[in-house]
């Protein structure tokens, strides 16, 4: 390691120094996952290899620090107090307090640097504000956000089946079978993700331009919409809709559907 | 100065530390356990004459569980339901038990559960553990049938001001157990 470390800040100083924020940044990314990963491995220890990290989270920190290593000279470098100050912070044991050192952190990186080292920090403030919306905001909407993606899906599904009621996050037929929709099934905690994901994969391609990006955002969130309104719908239809769509199966097809779906349009994107 | 090789050691380093802190701290829940919950609402039922009638029971396929409470002089039993996560199942317990349902969330008697709320003291109780001071777990939502009221009625439960001290009362008890430590 050593050599090509000293070959690479001989070649070019920047690509060096271009380590320290990107080490602050995805060390503060995965001290604000520090929740996640200790639930996870409480739960089922350590069966699962991304340790409850979600795809589209490890896809987008691995390009964030992909493109903050890039050997773009920087003009500008944030000062040493501020690098000292966001990792004393870290040190907090909180998680969704180190997404917030990470949003701020990245924010003034983004400010100061330039080139392909700037949109990775951008990269690495979307990841974290995406965090904060999850993890904290949607926490406080919890109700009326569950509440409404609920009565959306009631209203479809009543149309083919009027038995089907729904009342707050529960929709189902009364004294039978209800569905409870939880923030984490909600398309406003699955999408920004999914977004950024797409979004990543563009960067990681090409030089994505912003209207062809923003067109493949538009159509991501539209299917995804559809896409999680059709499965819940099927999941308040019966007992056994249930086993099926929210069991391994149903789960695996929906989230490789979202995988292909973030791929492709990302690739998309990505062209010139 | 410092090369910079040191300095990211350094760094590696204190981000190393807080996820250590992290694991340490979210490695014991923030929240009360089922069976410390459940303890400390059988103390506030018994005061008031009610008897659990049986273990814990799990509903609605493990969205929550709940505790039936008898008195003998009473006609129905009193249910308290344990709501875990962010008290999403609040609207089925409320179906299940025919809208006639309050919650006590931090101490206080509430129509719905609020997910603010919730952070919010998990919030204080993170800081007041860190400045070290005593702390009871704060207690999951939890969902009374019949809803509590000024407690005229003994047969429909504790009075809503009997709840809300027990946040308060598991406070104390976790304070008299720091003093009393060698």
């Amino acid at each position: 390691m050593m050599p090509v470390a000293s070959t690479a800040q001989a070649a070019n100083p920047a690509a060096f120094d271009a380590r320290l924020p990107a080490a602050i940044m995805l060390g503060g990314s995965l001290n604000g996952l520090a929740v996640r990963i200790v639930e996870e491995l409480a739960a089922n220890g350590f069966t699962s290899l991304s340790l409850g990290i979600g795809p589209f989270q490890l896809i987008a920190l691995l390009v964030a620090a992909r493109l903050c290593l890039s050997p773009d000279a920087s003009e500008h470098r944030l000062p040493g107090w501020l690098h000292a100050a966001a990792v004393v912070l870290l040190l907090v044991p909180s998680s969704s307090f180190s997404w917030l050192v990470v949003a701020l952190y990245a924010a003034a990186q983004a400010c100061a640097a330039s080139g392909r080292q700037r949109t990775g920090a951008a990269v690495f403030l979307a990841v974290a504000l995406c965090a904060i919306w999850s993890s904290v905001a949607l926490k406080w909407l919890a109700a009326p956000v569950t509440a409404a993606e609920a009565y959306v899906v009631g209203q479809l599904v009543g149309l083919v089946r009027p038995d089907i009621v729904q009342s707050g996050n529960v929709i189902g037929i009364p004294d039978q079978h209800n569905l409870v929709l939880m923030t984490a099934c909600t398309t406003a905690d699955a999408l920004p993700w999914a977004a950024l994901a797409l979004v990543s994969v563009a960067l990681l391609l090409g030089n994505p331009e912003p209207r062809r990006t923003f067109a493949a955002v538009a159509i991501l969130a539209v299917a995804y919409a559809l896409a999680n309104a059709a499965r819940l719908g099927a999941m308040s239809w019966s007992g056994d809709m249930y086993a099926l769509i929210h069991g391994p199966i149903g789960r695996n097809v929906f989230d490789l559907l979202q995988t292909v779906a973030v791929l492709g349009l990302g690739s998309w994107a990505s062209r010139p | 100065m410092i090369s910079l090789r040191a300095r990211l050691a350094a760094v590696v380093v204190m981000l190393a530390a807080g996820l250590c802190l992290k694991a340490a701290r979210y490695a014991g829940t923030s929240e009360a356990s089922e069976a410390e919950a459940a303890e400390r609402v059988s103390a506030v039922m018994t005061a008031h004459g009610w008897t659990a009638a049986g273990p814990i029971q799990r509903r609605a396929g493990g969205f929550y569980s709940r505790l039936v409470f008898e008195r003998p002089d009473c006609p129905r039993p009193v249910l308290v339901a344990f709501l875990s996560g962010n008290a999403e199942s609040a609207e089925l317990v409320r179906l299940d038990h025919a809208g006639e349902v309050a919650f006590v969330q931090d101490g206080s008697v509430v129509a719905a559960p609020s997910g603010l709320h919730r952070q919010l003291a998990a919030i204080r109780h993170g800081a007041g553990r860190w400045l070290g001071r005593p702390q009871a777990s704060p207690l999951p939502v939890l969902a009374v049938w019949p809803a509590p009221d000024a407690g005229l009625d003994v047969c429909k439960g504790p009075a809503a001001s009997a709840w809300t001290a027990v946040e308060r009362a598991a406070v104390a008890q976790a304070a008299a157990l720091t003093v009393n430590e060698p």
